[in-house]
């Protein structure tokens, strides 16, 4: 990273976190149900940075089209199971992606990909709170390559299944978590304990069935796809 | 001084053997027309990315490539992306946007154009193009051929002094191919437009272009006017002259390398009546081997007879031979076959009726949307009729067992072969179609069955890497390892240059004699002419026409090969430049 | 009347609309500002989509019904105690009553964001944040063409497969899962493939060779700027009304805050600003009705 990309990094996630202080604020003091839009405007600052680094990173073609694949692919990878119910293997290619490509890259391919289908589907009040679950499991996971803990291509036996482990644990933990956190602030009238209690609790089965699919899915699909992307970089030279 | 010129260009891809181009000078002079041809892998790709420098593959280089003079280094990037336009062979994947408009514009954007002037050059654009139409359309739908046609304005946009095509038109049918090409002339003409041109279309572009340059192991082995560049091919023997247009064809082969050679038909008509009319004059005979494959076993060298009348006998020959043969079972028996995609759409085939004969290969033509993929469909069990009966093999429930694994009646190479592979080697793809057999079973059948296809030296590819013609016989390879007794081919030549349709061509003659049944469909009149021996047309929902190969193209006036137009009325029943040849021959008198 | 009257304005101002719309039906819960926003989020939804806009709001229905009846059991306060149930836990009124308020609020913003998926297609939205964002709306642009297209690949490589065997519908799902991902994995060679094509066809046409200008298809004046103008002021009055009036308290008791002349002049405000889409609709179908009474 050179000075200026991080003085850029620095900068952006101030005002992320000064626009977040704010908003919470902002709603403290209008009361109510002005939590409902403080949730969401603190969530758009926090991705912020991540787009804002992006874009001052002046991408070339062959980058966005890359990412632009990986997004799709996410959303369309549905039509190839429409004869396995509750099958979603978008979370697992988001997943895959942000192996081969890091943090960041993962982060945009997870935030993107919902925005898209979202076009496709509808947008609501949900979609920054699908793009955070979704950037978050790109994040972690992109970290989680770079530290070394999971290869880049050709996984092992045994990485394979500690990564699709992880990948349904993840979902079930973090990501299913986030989105029920949306169907909370919502649904609830008051955020009492109790009902929040009772959204994750009846978020929990869904989530496990997600978790389950996405874990089989990054089994099946992660080295599949992760020597692919390997092919693209020594082929063509692409992303380090 | 040259547009665009090449000087002593070499280039070698990283931890590649040999160089991809080798010493290559060449010059493109302003408002030219330039066709350059060879067999796959001459280089004719490498040297057109060598034209930008955004598209220059990574790689050894040496040489200069200049544009006016200047070394294309020198010129800024955007010059570059305006001056130079480039188009590419595959259709859908050159689009960048989702909208008609927006990929008229997507150039333009990036040049940092003013919003007024690129509204006015957009509209100019579509204008010019007759896309008016379909300005605020989603490209996904647009035909290919109008994809294609939408990549070229997107191109033309920005004005470009030059315009270099990467073979444009392999993914297109013919008759959208000969559209584009014709824009393209157009544009050269009209525009004064330079044009650089891969293509394997020769029989179109010939007539054409002003200038060609033939490639070979990355070196231009000849360039000249397409008359010069033809007789040259002729004189070397090269195996580039199966893809000449047949005019020229037929000429070479009778009069031998000789300029002026006619290069269409209307040339070649005229040419030909002068032959059969005057048999007082007389032929060097040709002294190079018949290169139509079947046309020797058709015509027979015999003595005396004028070519009309040997023609004509030997086509009675013909057909007794099919007659004695009697009835042979059916490898596909159609009846009043209805087929729509859904309840309320309009019927795609519309009580169709087809036999096809066991043992041989049947021709399906007819153009765009006439239903010839959808009948494929139906015959391979994929999709259900809503009326009639397919029966395979006699056996109505034999269509039931395609579908079960193992036991195999019928197998569908589809449109694109790519389809079938999901594998990073073609050894891993093939062996996908023997999942209950062990290693060594499998690397058995799976060695016999690419040596069958040619394919041996391919195994460890990746089936992205090669060549059209060779991932056409890998695909073959692995539809041949479910054992079928029907071979389905939903259009086999596409993407295929003129060498790799032969190669397929005796490939599928050689599954026939082994007992298999071909049923291809196709828009390539010239190739089912070639290779079939049954054919048949499918139009609007409906087989109108179904005859022997030979009886079916004699009588098509329109439908029918370039050889059966040049000689219709002069010749009967020729429908291959071999025929024509043999006829011209025989028209010759004993000396 | 459909829309594309309304969806005809800048996409800055009909996504300026939308925002403040949300903002106000998630800030303001007294009942006036919430019947006034629920009426006009529901007349303009079947403005813009007719009798299919039936079915979406029967399911509004329906989960606004089960909101409102489960908020009171996870509301231990309330003061008017209806019943009680597991050993004494209260079910009041009072959290009825906030429930059905919030009920009303998530209605509104759920049908103002079905409005939002009508008018603000993604080519406006990409036109709105081009500028600021021009590499993710590149992005995004090219998902939205990729999307479609791979369905139809995925479609093609499961049937070319499955005449082969390759490709199992029937079986068990395991198998199913193991075939589908090879086909995917087909899927994504072949979109990696083309995507070195899509890479290179950009950067030919001179993509990221400096400044980028957009193909501004849509124009700030007129009809817009008017529009624009009233739906600020609008909007800053209905705020202010809705911060004043500060927020109802539900709990333990219900108080409604009275509405003063401030109070009302901010409700007027509100229902206008809310009123501007159908106005724009319903004087184009005037206008409409008119030139062909004309002809």
């Amino acid at each position: 990273m050179t000075d200026r990309s991080k003085a850029i990094a620095l900068i952006a996630w101030i005002i992320a976190l000064g626009g977040a202080v704010l908003s919470v604020l902002a709603g403290a003091l209008v009361g109510g149900r002005a939590y409902v839009l403080t949730s969401v405007l603190v969530i758009l600052f926090a991705m912020l940075p991540f787009f804002v680094q992006f874009e001052r990173r002046r991408p070339q073609a062959r980058e966005l089209v890359v990412l632009a694949v990986l997004c799709a692919l996410g959303v369309a990878a549905r039509a190839l199971f429409v004869w396995v119910p509750h099958f979603k293997p978008m979370a697992a290619i988001i997943m895959i992606a942000a192996i081969a490509f890091g943090r960041s890259s993962g982060f945009l391919v997870g935030a993107i990909t919902v925005l898209a289908s979202n076009f496709i589907f509808g947008q609501g009040p949900w979609t920054p709170w699908q793009m955070l679950a979704f950037g978050s499991c790109g994040y972690v996971f992109g970290l989680l390559a770079e530290w070394g803990a999971i290869p880049r291509s050709h996984l092992s036996r045994g990485r394979l299944i500690a990564t699709a482990l992880a990948g349904g644990l993840f979902i079930v933990l973090v990501a299913g978590p986030i989105l029920d956190t949306s169907t909370f602030f919502y649904f609830a009238a008051m955020p009492t304990p109790q009902a929040a209690l009772a959204v994750y609790l009846a978020g929990f089965p869904v989530n496990c069935i997600q978790g389950a699919s996405v874990a089989i899915a990054l089994f099946l699909l992660a080295n599949p796809l992760l020597n692919k992307l390997a092919r693209l970089r020594t082929k063509y030279g692409f992303l380090a | 001084m040259a547009l665009l010129a090449f000087e002593d260009v070499t280039f070698r891809y990283p931890e590649a053997a040999r160089t991809a181009l080798d010493g290559v000078s060449l010059e493109v002079e302003a408002g030219e027309y330039l066709c350059l041809c060879g067999p796959s892998g001459c280089g004719k790709t490498t040297l057109l990315r060598q034209m930008k420098t955004a598209l220059q593959p990574a790689g050894e280089r040496s040489g200069r490539v200049l544009l006016d003079g200047r070394p294309l280094d020198h010129v800024p990037a955007r010059e570059q992306a305006a001056r130079i336009g480039f188009v590419m062979q595959n259709p859908d994947a050159q689009i960048v946007t989702d909208r008609v408009w927006s990929e008229l514009a997507f150039g333009l954007e990036n040049l940092g154009w003013e919003p007024s002037a690129m509204r006015l050059r957009v509209a100019e654009m579509a204008s010019y193009f007759g896309l008016e139409n379909w300005f605020e359309r989603d490209v996904a739908e647009l035909s290919g051929g109008q994809k294609q046609l939408l990549n070229l304005a997107a191109v033309m946009a920005m004005a470009p002094d030059v315009l270099v095509l990467d073979e444009p038109t392999a993914q297109l049918d013919p008759i959208a191919a000969t559209t584009f090409l014709e824009t393209v002339k157009r544009l050269n003409r009209d525009l004064g437009t330079t044009v650089v041109m891969v293509e394997h279309r020769l029989e179109e572009v010939f007539a054409v272009a002003d200038r060609v340059a033939v490639l070979e192991e990355g070196r231009v082995v000849t360039h000249g006017t397409p008359q010069e560049v033809a007789v040259a091919l002729y004189a070397a023997n090269s195996p580039l002259t199966c893809a000449l247009p047949t005019p020229t064809r037929v000429f070479c082969e009778v009069k031998g390398p000789t300029v002026p050679a006619p290069l269409t038909i209307q040339e070649g008509r005229t040419w030909l009546k002068n032959v059969i009319a005057t048999e007082a004059r007389t032929f060097p005979s040709s002294s190079r081997p018949e290169p139509e494959g079947r046309s020797g076993e058709i015509f027979p060298n015999s003595e005396n007879a004028s070519g009309v009348a040997k023609i004509s006998r030997l086509r009675a020959l013909r057909f007794a031979r099919d007659d004695e043969q009697g009835s042979p079972q059916l490898a596909v028996a159609i009846k009043n076959l209805w087929f729509r995609y859904g309840r309320t759409a309009p019927d795609v085939l519309r009580g169709v009726d087809l036999a096809v004969p066991e043992r041989g290969i049947f021709a399906l033509s007819g153009g765009n949307g006439a239903g010839k993929s959808t009948l494929l469909r139906c015959i391979c069990g994929v999709a259900g009729p809503h009326r009639g009966k397919v029966v395979l093999f006699g056996d109505a429930g034999s269509r039931k067992h395609a579908l079960d694994q193992g036991k195999r009646v019928v197998a569908l190479l589809p449109q694109e072969p790519l389809n079938l592979f999901a594998f990073d080697t073609v050894r891993a793809d093939l062996e996908e179609m023997l999942p209950h057999a062990s290693v060594q079973e499998r690397a058995v059948a799976v060695q016999a069955v690419a040596e069958r296809c040619g394919v041996a030296g391919l195994l460890n590819r990746h089936p992205y890497d090669l060549s059209g013609g060779e991932l056409q016989r890998a695909a073959l390879a692995k539809v041949l390892l479910a054992h079928p007794r029907l071979l389905l081919l939903d259009e086999p030549t596409k993407g295929l240059d003129a060498l790799a349709k032969r190669e397929f061509a005796a490939l599928l003659r050689q599954l026939t004699a082994e007992g298999v049944t071909v049923l291809l469909v196709s828009h390539d009149v010239e190739f089912c002419a070639r290779t079939a021996d049954q054919a048949a047309l499918l139009f609007n929902g409906e087989v109108v026409a179904s005859a022997p190969v030979r009886e079916f193209f004699a009588r098509n006036a329109f439908y029918t090969t370039a050889a059966s137009r040049m000689s219709r009325g002069i010749i009967d029943d020729a429908i291959t430049a071999g025929d024509i040849v043999a006829a011209c021959v025989a028209a010759e008198p004993e000396v | 009347m459909g829309p594309n009257a309304f969806g005809r304005l800048h996409p800055a101002v009909t996504f300026g609309f939308f925002a403040g719309a949300v903002v106000l039906a998630v800030l303001g819960n007294h009942p006036a500002f919430q019947v006034v926003g629920l009426v006009a989020a529901v007349a303009t939804y079947l403005a813009m989509r007719g009798r299919e806009g039936l079915s979406f709001l029967g399911g509004l229905l329906v989960l606004a019904v089960a909101l409102t009846l489960v908020n009171p059991f996870f509301i231990p306060q309330g003061s008017t105690v209806l019943f009680s149930y597991l050993g004494g836990r209260p079910y009041t009124l009072e959290g009825l009553l906030y429930g059905a308020s919030t009920a009303v609020m998530l209605a509104t913003v759920l049908l103002w964001f079905g409005c939002f998926n009508q008018v603000m297609t993604s080519e406006k939205l990409t036109f709105l944040f081009g500028k600021a964002a021009p590499a993710v709306t590149m992005v995004i642009t090219m998902v939205l063409r990729l999307v479609p297209l791979y369905q139809r690949k995925a479609r093609c490589i499961s049937d070319a497969r499955g005449a082969l065997g390759l490709s199992v519908r029937e079986g068990s799902a395991a198998q199913r899962v193991r075939s589908g991902a090879r086909d995917l994995s087909a899927l994504t060679t072949w979109g990696l493939e083309s995507a070195v094509i899509t890479a290179d066809s950009m950067a030919a046409r001179g993509f990221g060779t400096g400044r980028r200008t957009s193909f501004a298809r849509y124009r700030f004046a007129g009809e817009s700027a008017v529009v624009c103008a009233f739906l600020a002021v609008a909007f800053l009055l209905a705020l202010t009304g809705v911060l004043s009036l500060g927020t109802m308290i539900f709990l333990p008791t219900v108080q409604l805050p009275p509405l003063d002349a401030r109070g009302a002049l901010a409700l007027t405000a509100y229902a206008l600003f809310l009123c501007v889409p159908l106005a724009v609709m319903g004087k184009e179908a005037v206008q409409w009705r008119c030139s062909l009474s004309k002809m």
